[in-house]
């Protein structure tokens, strides 16, 4: 369990974006391995197993508690009308350059957080649980062109946030 | 329009690259002690609490029989108390608050005779297919709704 329980952790953390619910389905993903123990234990690929069952678990909990996609559901054609999203800001080179890893890896992490979930989701998908975008169109029932638009409005807001904070953050850290 | 389209990848390269670099988040040192409190109290929970799958085999034999049993004696019940002419006494034994179910027993039972069994049987086979049709129209409706969402 300690071996894989970071990334359980993680992956639910980064979809759901609340740490205590994050907890509560990596405790079932965990619970869920010990009946299937005899299979997992000689299993080469338990830790692919124990991945998938985080992403759907916390998939599952979304739909199921928070229904929040309703509420996307109903905002998809105003979405899908809307224009390309506000890329003019300052991108430096590297948008955390000079921030030390520790500080960088707590920036992005926040800046994840703060994303609303219908930019998280399909980005945390691509970038973390490595999904195509035909994948991540089918396990959010949304249309392919959604999630490209989603996607890259989601690395959009991230960089903003990112460039701002990381500016603010070199600077207190006395870089250059 | 190049030079937004060069941004955009500037943008995607960075965030590409700043996604990659991110550890695993550390897991909150409560969650193992969760998981292990979970499963201990699963173990010596009690039998019957985890579920009719979970029972031993001859627990399950045991409990079906009875089930089969209980199931027997209250049609025995059933059919005592709508014949009741055929044992008088019985009648008088009851207590008067309930004898308005011998009489309800003795209506469905008086009615039941009159009825061809014919029809009771054809009764029967339309409620059990009406039952099916309403589980089959239930199920898929959940579908469609969750399709839909």
């Amino acid at each position: 369990m300690r071996a894989y329980q970071d990334m359980v952790f993680s992956t639910a953390a980064r979809l759901v974006g609340d740490d205590r619910q994050a907890e509560d389905i990596a405790q079932e993903v965990f619970l869920k391995a010990y009946e299937n123990f005899g299979n997992l234990s000689t299993s080469a690929s338990a830790g692919g197993w124990l991945k998938t069952v985080a992403r759907n678990l916390s998939l599952n909990h979304i739909y199921r508690y928070r229904r929040r996609w309703r509420m996307f559901t109903e905002m998809r054609r105003e979405d899908s009308e809307e224009s390309e999203p506000d890329v003019e800001f300052a991108l430096p080179d590297d948008v955390l350059a000079g921030v030390d890893a520790d500080v960088r890896h707590t920036l992005v992490e926040e800046a994840l957080q703060r994303l609303p979930e219908r930019q998280r989701l399909p980005l945390v998908l691509y970038h973390f649980e490595e999904l195509s975008y035909e994948e991540i169109a089918q396990q959010l029932d949304v249309s392919l062109a959604k999630v490209k638009t989603d996607i890259f409005r989601a690395r959009a807001a991230l960089a903003k946030v990112l460039a701002e904070r990381g500016v603010t953050a070199a600077t207190s850290l006395g870089a250059p | 329009m190049s030079t937004d389209r060069n941004r955009h990848d500037e943008i995607e390269r960075q965030v590409t690259r700043a996604l990659q670099e991110q550890p695993p988040r550390r897991a909150p040192s409560t969650l193992e002690r969760r998981v292990l409190a979970q499963i201990e109290a699963g173990a010596t929970a009690i039998g019957w609490r985890r579920g009719f799958a979970h029972w031993p085999v001859a627990a399950r034999v045991g409990f079906l029989a009875a089930s089969v049993g209980v199931v027997k004696v209250a049609l025995l019940v059933a059919m005592w108390l709508a014949t009741p002419l055929q044992s008088p006494a019985v009648s008088v034994q009851l207590p008067s608050q309930i004898t308005w179910l011998q009489t309800l027993f003795v209506a469905i039972g008086s009615a039941m005779h009159t009825v061809p069994s014919l029809w009771v049987h054809a009764a029967i086979a339309v409620l059990a297919m009406m039952y099916v049709a309403l589980f089959g129209i239930g199920a898929s409706a959940y579908r469609m709704v969750r399709a839909a969402h």
